[in-house]
C-alpha cells in the first residue's frame, strides 16, 4: 500500500521536476564542474611523483564516479522542504494523509533525483572521455555487487540526517544555518572534496566511525578497492547499525517533534 | 562620479539597516563563512601532508591565494551578488522598470544597489589569512608588493564583476540566464594557485574566467614576483571589461520587454 502510494508521489515529483529540466541541467553541470576541478588537482599532485594511498587511476576513477554517486546518494529535503514546511505550517496537509509524512520527502527525492540522474549522465560521459585512460572500473562482479548494495543504504543514511537536521525545525526557529553548516561538514567527511583514503593516519579511527563515510564515501570506496575484507565487513556492520539507528532515531524526534507542532489559523 | 558614490553609500546605509533587523541571520552567515573557509584550509593540509611543495607553492603560499580568495569572493558577494541573483528575477517578472524609469545608470543601479554586510565580516576573516599566512611564508609587506597585489585585486575583482554582468545580462533574450549559476561554480577554481592547472584550462581561468587575477596574482605580487606586464595586462582588460560590459548592457536593455508596455 505504502510502496504504491510513494511510487505515486514520486511520479508526481518527476512530473513537475520535469517542467524545471533546464535549471537542473544547470545544476548538474555543477555538480560535475566541482569534482573536475578537485581531479585537475590531485592530477597535478601526483605527477610530481609522490606515493599517495591513490594510484592516479584510483584518483581519476574516484572523482570520475563521484558526481554520480553523491547524486544518487545526496538529499536535500531538509533545507529545500521540510524545515520550511515545519516553520510555516505546511506539514499540516501531509499530517492528514493515511501515510507518514516522510514518505512524501521519500517521493520527492527519488522523483527528483529520477530526472536528474539522465540529465547528468551525458556530462558525465564528456568527463569519462577526457580521462579515459586512467580510468579503471574493477572487473570483478563482486565489487559491483558489494556497491550496489551499499549505494541504497548510503543514500539512506544520508536521507535520515538531512532528515532529522530538518526536524530540528520542531524545536529552533530558523535552522537553516545549522543546515548549511551540516552540509559543508557532512560534505567534507563524506569525500566529496578529498577522497577519505587520503587524509591522514591518525585521523583514520574518527573517520571509520563518524557516520558522513557512509552517506558517498563507503560505497565508493568499496568499487575503487584498497579495503580489505574484515575493513569491508567491518564498514557495512557499521553502515547498518548507521541505518537503525538514525532510523529509531527519526521516531523518536518525529514523536516529540510533531507535539511541539502549532498552526495558527488551521 | 561623485554622485554615484554618495548614492551608493546611501544604498549601503539602508542594506545596513535591513540586515540590522536579522542580527541571528548576520551571526550565522558569519559562522557559515568561517566553516567554510576552515575545510578549505583542511583540504589544503591534507594534499601538503604529503610534500612541501606543489608546483612551486608551500603550504603557506597556498593559504595566501586562499585568503586573497577568500577576500576577493566575500568582496564579490558583499557588493554584487545579491543584485545578480535578483537581475534575472527582475527581467522575468518585469520589474526592471521601476530601475530603468530611475535617473541614474541602469546598469549601476541593478548590479549595486543592494550590500551584503555580513560577507565584509568573512573579507576581514579572509585578510587575516593573508597576514597570517604571509608573515608565516616570510612574506617582506613593502609598499610596491603591497599596491601591486591591490592591484591585481581590483581587477580581478573588476573582471570577475563583468563575467557575471555579462552572463547576467543574456537574461534580457533568454528567460532565466542558467550562465550564471556555472560561474557560480567556476569561481572555486580560484581557491587553488593557477599554476596547478595545465593548458587550456589555465589559459581560460587567467583571460576568459579570469579569476586568476583576485586570487593567485595578488598572492604573486606579494611573494615579490610582480610581472608588469601581467600588471598592465590586467589594468588594460578591467578598462575594456568595464566599457564593453556597459556597451552590452545599453544593447541588451533595448530588448528588454517589460511587464507593462
Amino acid at each position: 500500500m505504502n510502496v504504491r502510494f510513494l511510487y505515486q508521489l514520486a511520479l508526481r515529483t518527476m512530473m513537475r521536476t520535469l517542467e524545471y529540466r533546464a535549471t537542473f541541467f544547470v545544476y548538474m553541470t555543477g555538480a560535475v564542474i566541482g569534482p573536475t576541478i578537485s581531479l585537475l588537482v590531485w592530477l597535478t599532485v601526483s605527477q610530481q611523483g609522490l606515493s599517495l594511498p591513490y594510484d592516479r587511476e584510483q584518483c581519476v576513477t574516484y572523482y570520475v564516479l563521484l558526481a554520480t554517486v553523491s547524486l544518487l546518494t545526496a538529499s536535500w529535503v531538509a533545507e529545500y522542504g521540510l524545515a520550511d514546511a515545519i516553520r510555516l505550517g505546511k506539514l499540516s496537509p501531509l499530517l492528514l494523509r493515511p501515510a507518514p509524512a516522510i514518505l512524501h520527502y521519500v517521493g520527492d527525492n527519488l522523483g527528483q533525483k529520477a530526472v536528474m540522474l539522465p540529465l547528468q549522465l551525458p556530462l558525465v560521459a564528456l568527463v569519462t572521455v577526457v580521462f579515459h585512460e586512467y580510468l579503471r572500473l574493477p572487473a570483478e562482479p563482486w565489487s559491483w555487487l558489494l556497491f550496489a548494495v551499499s549505494l541504497p543504504m548510503a543514500a539512506t543514511v544520508a536521507f535520515l540526517l538531512d532528515y532529522l537536521t530538518g526536524l530540528l525545525a520542531f524545536w529552533i526557529q530558523d535552522v537553516k544555518g545549522i543546515i548549511e553548516a551540516k552540509n559543508l561538514i557532512g560534505a567534507f567527511l563524506a569525500g566529496q572534496l578529498v577522497p577519505l583514503a587520503l587524509f591522514p593516519d591518525w585521523s583514520s579511527g574518527f573517520l571509520l566511525l563518524q557516520p558522513f563515510r557512509y552517506t558517498l564515501s563507503f560505497p565508493l570506496e568499496v568499487l575503487i578497492g584498497g579495503l580489505s575484507e574484515a575493513q569491508i565487513a567491518l564498514g557495512f556492520a557499521i553502515q547498518m547499525g548507521y541505518c537503525v539507528l538514525l532510523w529509531a532515531a527519526y521516531h523518536v524526534a518525529w514523536r516529540y517533534g510533531v507535539r511541539m507542532y502549532s498552526v495558527a489559523g488551521a | 562620479m561623485l554622485r554615484y558614490v554618495r548614492l551608493w553609500w546611501r544604498f549601503a546605509i539602508m542594506s545596513l539597516v535591513r540586515e540590522a533587523e536579522y542580527r541571528v541571520s548576520f551571526a550565522v552567515s558569519v559562522l557559515v563563512g568561517i566553516i567554510s573557509l576552515a575545510i578549505a584550509v583542511l583540504t589544503y593540509g591534507v594534499l601538503y601532508g604529503y610534500t612541501e611543495d606543489v608546483e612551486g607553492w608551500s603550504r603557506a603560499e597556498v593559504l595566501m591565494v586562499l585568503g586573497c580568495f577568500r577576500v576577493a569572493e566575500s568582496l564579490i558577494e558583499l557588493l554584487v551578488a545579491r543584485n545578480m541573483w535578483n537581475i534575472a528575477e527582475h527581467i522575468r517578472e518585469g520589474d526592471m522598470d521601476y530601475v530603468l524609469v530611475r535617473p541614474v545608470s541602469s546598469q549601476f543601479l541593478a548590479s549595486l544597489r543592494v550590500v551584503n554586510p555580513s560577507e565584509g565580516v568573512n573579507a576581514l576573516v579572509g585578510l587575516g589569512l593573508v597576514v597570517y599566512a604571509g608573515n608565516m611564508a616570510g612574506v617582506e609587506w613593502s609598499l610596491e608588493r603591497v599596491a601591486a597585489a591591490l592591484v591585481f585585486g581590483i581587477c580581478g575583482l573588476i573582471l570577475l564583476y563583468s563575467v557575471w554582468c555579462l552572463a547576467v545580462t543574456f537574461g534580457f533574450w533568454f528567460q532565466s540566464g542558467p550562465l550564471e549559476s556555472v560561474l557560480f561554480w567556476l569561481i572555486d577554481t580560484g581557491r587553488y594557485p593557477v599554476t596547478f592547472f595545465k593548458g587550456w584550462v589555465r589559459l581560460f581561468l587567467m583571460f576568459i574566467f579570469p579569476v586568476a587575477f583576485a586570487s593567485t596574482f595578488p598572492a604573486q605580487a606579494l611573494r615579490g614576483e610582480i610581472n608588469p606586464r601581467l600588471l598592465l595586462a590586467g589594468i588594460l582588460m578591467a578598462s575594456l571589461s568595464l566599457v564593453g560590459t556597459n556597451r552590452f548592457w545599453n544593447y541588451g536593455v533595448r530588448h528588454y520587454s517589460s511587464a507593462s508596455s
